[in-house]
């Protein structure tokens, strides 16, 4: 690179960076800032590095380019294991005795780690392996012991975070270090550190069930609760994604201890009114594990303010990564307790009507995630009183689940499905045939919803086929007129339903059978 | 009546009977989900604004060969399809500038200062595909440092040494490649696959079984 080109951008950017750290007081905004500049451009000058050796005007080997990074590893991997020989020979005695202030030897230490985590946090190449080789975790946490200093206890947690970070047995690796890390958690430690542990600790939480268990066994829940209570954005943040992760189960133990802690409901819904959307998704991850995996959850949940929250998060705001937690935690909480469309949905509340809005700003949405799950919730809600079966019929919903039917991939016709068919029955009574709500079904298949759902009795998916089959009845059964065979008929639904003929599943032969002989039996036609 | 997905509808199941469904969180219905979740938080750490983020999204390597219009996401995948769908050999050297005129590279070097962002392209997929084997499981090594005050200063300054000295180490004429070329664009300069590499290819694909 010219260096006319690079030194006065360089500069420039040398007093940008000046300025901002200068001015008033350590913000957490303008830290952030910086440290994103300064690992954007780490990351810029390594890869561009990486790319101009590969590149060679393209005219060179592509296997040089290969052996670039293979150097380039190499290069990372020694360097890994010459730092930690060099704090292994940093924790003797002699080596304190050497240095000839105390004061020398803990930054030389200090510098070691960074140096290390620095490598670690390479976002191509970390030399972890090599790092695990050369013994790290166990010289980690000798540097992470109770006195040392607190910058010694942040590179120590950072190098350990980012271990954490890699492949399963990386992340198993931390076993050693895990009961430390848990105590770091605690207030005996300074905030930042405290965070950096959480941050490990979530990584590890993250790896899998059986390290969750030990996490839990060695008592990470409550200081993680503690810290996800802080008012501190950051440390807020941190520790609810590794409760997150620590909480999501399978097993709701974890979820159900949670929820118990006092004051983490308070947290909850004072961080879901907090403007940083960040926090809210964090927090809104938590939620959806909690609602998924503790009937204590749930029944706390539906009854405090988090659902009106929520609601409005997901009225108000367009963020995916936002969208995708408040979604899912409306729709664990409305699919596990009626108390959420008895008492909080009610129509005619503003609550309702938002969260209507908000589902149908999902459904229009270009991702497919939230058009799907917002399916799933309107199906429920669907799945309520006739009240609400009018409201999401009457809503622009209607319309656009229905274009969903006919032209949406698979997993979402059959979201969709399941809602307008729950749109077309009233709640049963016992165990009797559920009752027809006519103009509703009237209004679907005159809109052509009868092929969607013989496209669904023709899919592969059995639970499809069965809800398509139930449709059908509904409609031979509950149009007016008995115009429903006909209607059935023209769209080649007797074809459709022959397919179960002799089909392996039972239910769906007898199913489909007896839909045929009861409508396209001897009589048929002959009413004409 | 309450069913989780994948349990059939119970009683009366003949008929449309319309009930909440629950699911866990486990649920395959959810993975989709799970997996923005990752690949968001994989981003962050990266530390990429959205619009340098939608920029790298559009980054495109154009396939060298005249004819295939292929466009591939990184300079790594464009050398994969070359030697899988092209059968150029992995060792193979392309037409090669022997001595540019200082004027020659310094334009080139010039394109490359403008154009950084394809590098953090590499960075960004790498990542990516990172994540993607990382599916539901913990993510975000942490890359960004939150200290306080004065040692951010200090670090800040560390690092702009690291970059100055690294940067002047780039530009070093020794080490420099003889051309170099960088932007979207990369077939622009092989628009035209001049006939002796065609032959070339052709021979050493016969010679070399693998390609």
């Amino acid at each position: 690179m010219a260096d006319e080109d690079v030194s006065p951008q360089s500069s420039y950017h040398r007093d940008a960076i000046k300025t901002s750290v200068h001015n008033t007081s350590a913000q957490r905004r303008r830290q952030l800032a910086v440290a994103v500049g300064k690992e954007r451009r780490e990351a810029l000058i390594r890869t561009k590095r990486l790319c101009r050796e590969a590149h060679f005007d393209d005219n060179e080997a592509s296997l040089e380019g290969d052996m670039n990074i293979e150097e380039e590893r190499a290069v990372l991997n020694a360097q890994a294991s010459q730092i930690i020989e060099d704090l292994k020979s940093a924790t003797t005695y002699q080596y304190e005795l050497s240095m000839t202030k105390g004061k020398g030897a803990a930054q030389k230490k200090v510098e070691a780690l960074r140096a290390l985590r620095r490598l670690l946090s390479k976002s191509e190449f970390p030399p972890v392996k090599a790092a695990l080789q050369a013994g790290a975790v166990p010289l980690l946490v000798q540097y992470l012991s109770f006195g040392s200093p607190d910058e010694q206890l942040l590179e120590a947690a950072w190098c350990l975070t980012n271990i954490a970070a890699g492949e399963p047995e990386e992340t198993k690796s931390l076993v050693p270090a895990l009961p430390l890390l848990v105590a770091h958690l605690g207030e005996k430690s300074s905030v930042p550190v405290a965070e950096q542990c959480a941050w490990a600790l979530g990584n590890v939480a993250g790896e899998g069930d059986e390290l969750r268990n030990i996490l839990l066994a060695q008592g990470a829940l409550l200081p993680l609760a503690r810290l996800m209570m802080s008012n501190k954005g950051s440390t807020a943040r941190t520790a609810s994604w590794a409760l997150s992760n620590l909480i999501k189960g399978p097993q709701p133990n974890a979820a159900t201890e949670l929820i118990r802690i006092k004051g983490v409901l308070d947290a909850i819904i004072q961080h879901l009114r907090n403007l940083d959307d960040e926090l809210v998704t964090e927090v809104a991850w938590v939620v959806v594990y909690l609602s998924a995996l503790s009937e204590a959850a749930v029944g706390l949940l539906v009854k405090s303010d988090v659902v009106h929250l929520l609601v409005g998060k997901l009225a108000a705001s367009e963020r995916l990564h936002l969208l995708i937690p408040v979604l899912r935690s409306l729709g664990n909480l409305v699919a596990a307790d009626s108390y959420m469309t008895d008492k909080v949905l009610v129509v005619g509340h503003n609550t309702t009507d938002q969260i209507l809005l908000g589902l149908i700003k999902c459904l229009k949405s270009e991702h497919r995630v939230l058009k799907k799950e917002a399916a799933w919730v309107l199906s429920n809600i669907a799945a309520g009183s006739v009240g609400h079966k009018e409201l999401i019929f009457s809503s622009e919903a209607t319309p656009l689940m229905i274009h969903l039917l006919s032209s949406a991939p698979f997993d979402i016709r059959k979201e969709v499905a399941y809602t307008l068919g729950n749109l077309c029955v009233a709640p049963a009574k016992n165990a009797e045939q559920p009752s027809v709500i006519v103009h509703h079904l009237v209004a679907l298949v005159n809109r052509e919803c009868i092929s969607g759902f013989i496209h669904l009795v023709r899919s592969a998916d059995i639970q499809s086929a069965k809800l398509g089959l139930q449709f059908l009845e509904l409609v031979m059964r509950g149009m007016p007129n008995r115009e429903g065979p006909k209607l059935v008929e023209r769209e080649d639904g007797i074809d459709a339903m022959e397919r179960f003929q002799f089909h392996e599943n039972e239910e769906m032969r007898t199913m489909a059978n007896g839909l045929v002989d009861k409508y396209f039996g001897e009589d048929y036609g002959l009413d004409e | 009546m309450e069913s989780s997905g994948g349990e059939e509808l119970g009683l009366g199941s003949r008929w449309w009977i319309a009930s909440r469904r629950r699911l866990m969180p486990d649920d395959p219905f959810f993975s989709a989900g799970n997996i923005e979740r990752e690949l968001l938080a994989k981003q962050v750490a990266l530390d990429l604004t959205e619009d340098e983020r939608y920029q790298l999204q559009k980054m495109e390597y154009e396939c060298l060969v005249e004819g295939c219009g292929v466009k591939l996401k990184s300079y790594k995948s464009r050398q994969q399809h070359l030697v899988d769908k092209h059968k150029f050999p992995t060792t193979f050297e392309f037409y090669k500038k022997a001595h540019p005129s200082k004027h020659q590279r310094q334009k080139h070097q010039r394109r490359q200062a403008s154009h950084p962002k394809e590098a953090a392209n590499d960075t960004d997929m790498d990542v990516d595909r990172k994540s993607s084997k990382q599916i539901y499981q913990k993510y975000r090594p942490k890359k960004a440092s939150l200290k306080e005050g004065k040692e951010a200063e200090m670090e800040v300054e560390e690092r702009m040494d690291d970059l100055v000295s690294a940067v002047s180490k780039l530009s070093t004429s020794d080490s420099s490649p003889s051309s170099i070329s960088f932007g979207h664009r990369h077939a622009r300069g092989f628009a035209f696959v001049p006939r002796s590499i065609h032959q070339n290819r052709k021979q050493t694909s016969q010679s070399e079984a693998k390609g």
